[in-house]
């Protein structure tokens, strides 16, 4: 359980709106930056993988209230990203990441890549067959390179806002166990 | 142990995949209702961080006064395009007259009532080309209804709450409009090709009689979400292939959909 509930809200929201109002208006051949994927990954990372799909939930919901795709949609690719990472934290698969400088660097990418591409073939599977029109590539070199930049900031503001080392001290209880 | 808590983390997983999916099933009734209460809960915030981000970002581009001359401008384009609209609903309208549809009593643009309001953010998905509005459901309007401005069809507005509305634009790969072209009988339907692409025409048969130029507008058939006569784009390129049924259409949207500043709803709403 996070620290303080609502720390962690306001950071989500504050991500959230950043990228919903500032990050729209940067765009880099025609596609915006769209680093909202690290919250869920962020939140995996500090409460494990129920925090990860709870979190994702609710911040993929309030990332779809500004979307015309189906309500939902968001909330479903975030919170199977944010259960994965924290999966693999609470199976120490990630506990170096304090002492190795790239790895949130490469979570972050990781999110951005795998959490665009779910986001496209779910949207695809839900109808939206748009999505096949849109700049696929663009999107994709473009999300893994905002959310490569901006892993370590994210990460760190949402583990300050839940309030605790969880992957650090989770990693050792099991590595105890 | 470990087996209980692996079940219990699965069984959360379960939860929210279970809770996504239904919101997603239910966008006419329940996703929609909760879609709604949370845009009207996360707007003012969003408009309110627009309102401090935007004016920055137009001095960075700019000179000092920029945003009070651009904004101005704008308005000023608009006014142009809402003329430059009428005139060319003004052909329509002699045109369907002289035609069997105008028998039809369909209703045209000129006599509905539009609500204006102002565009308070853009394209909020990579996938999807949308902006939002300041004006919802408090205004009277509603999901379905076109929105038009700086020359012609901007797009369709898609959810409302209180007091603003996401609008689908005429470019979004979501975008399927029954269209007629401007001198002939010639109908088939616009589809869009993402941001920043031109339109395509499909369902126009091999060798009908479409010329450059030429403007595209709603047809406005029974059962057509929008009314006849909003002038949609005009035609780029317009092929016949010997090997296709169909000919290959290419449009350019009208609306000037990089300067969006005031657009007008259109309160029609189809017959149902």
């Amino acid at each position: 359980m996070p620290r303080s509930w609502l720390r962690l809200i306001i950071v989500c929201l504050l991500v959230v709106l950043a990228q919903e109002t500032v990050a729209v208006h940067m765009q880099f051949w025609g596609v915006h930056p769209e680093f909202v994927w690290l919250l869920a990954p962020s939140i995996g990372l500090a409460g494990g993988s129920e925090a990860g799909a709870v979190g994702g939930l609710f911040v993929g919901l309030s990332v779809d209230c500004f979307l015309p795709t189906p309500f939902g949609l968001s909330a479903l690719a975030m919170a199977l990203i944010g259960f994965s990472i924290g999966l693999a934290a609470e199976r120490g698969a990630l506990a170096s990441i304090r002492e190795v400088w790239w790895l949130p660097v490469g979570i972050g990418a990781s999110a951005g890549l795998v959490g665009s591409g779910l986001y496209l073939i779910l949207g695809v599977l839900f109808g939206q067959s748009g999505f096949q029109s849109a700049p696929i590539l663009a999107i994709m070199v473009n999300t893994v390179f905002w959310c490569s930049l901006l892993a370590v900031p994210v990460t760190i503001m949402v583990a300050w806002a839940w309030g605790s080392d969880q992957p650090r001290r989770r990693h050792r209880l099991h590595r105890m166990s | 142990m470990a087996t209980r808590q692996a079940r219990r983390r699965f069984t959360v997983l379960a939860i929210a995949v279970a809770i996504s999916v239904i919101l997603i099933v239910t966008q006419s009734s329940l996703g929609g209702a909760v879609k709604s209460v949370g845009s009207t809960v996360l707007s003012p915030f969003a408009f309110v961080i627009n309102g401090v981000t935007r004016p920055i970002g137009n001095f960075l581009s700019g000179a000092l006064n920029y945003s009070s001359a651009t904004n101005e401008n704008a308005k000023l384009r608009a006014q142009v395009a809402r003329l430059r609209m009428s005139q060319a609903e003004a052909a329509y309208e002699r045109r369907q007259v002289a035609n069997v549809l105008g028998l039809q009593n369909i209703p045209f643009l000129n006599q509905l009532p539009t609500h204006t309001a102002q565009t308070t953010g853009i394209s909020q998905s990579n996938f999807s080309a949308t902006i939002t509005i300041s004006k919802g459901s408090s205004s009277g309007i509603a999901a379905g209804m076109a929105v038009v401005g700086a020359g012609g069809y901007v797009g369709q507005v898609v959810s409302t709450s209180s007091r603003s509305s996401l609008v689908r634009l005429v470019t979004d790969g979501q975008t399927r409009i029954g269209v007629t072209f401007g001198t002939t009988p010639v109908m088939g339907m616009l589809k869009g090709n993402g941001h920043g692409s031109p339109l395509a025409v499909a369902y126009v048969p091999f060798n009908s009689l479409v010329h450059i130029g030429e403007t595209v507008y709603t047809n406005g058939l029974s059962g057509s979400t929008f009314p006849a006569g909003i002038p949609v784009g005009h035609v780029i390129t317009a092929r016949s292939l010997a090997t296709a049924a169909q000919m290959q259409i290419v449009i350019a949207p009208d609306a000037n959909l990089g300067n969006l500043t005031y657009v007008n709803v259109v309160l029609w709403e189809p017959l149902k």
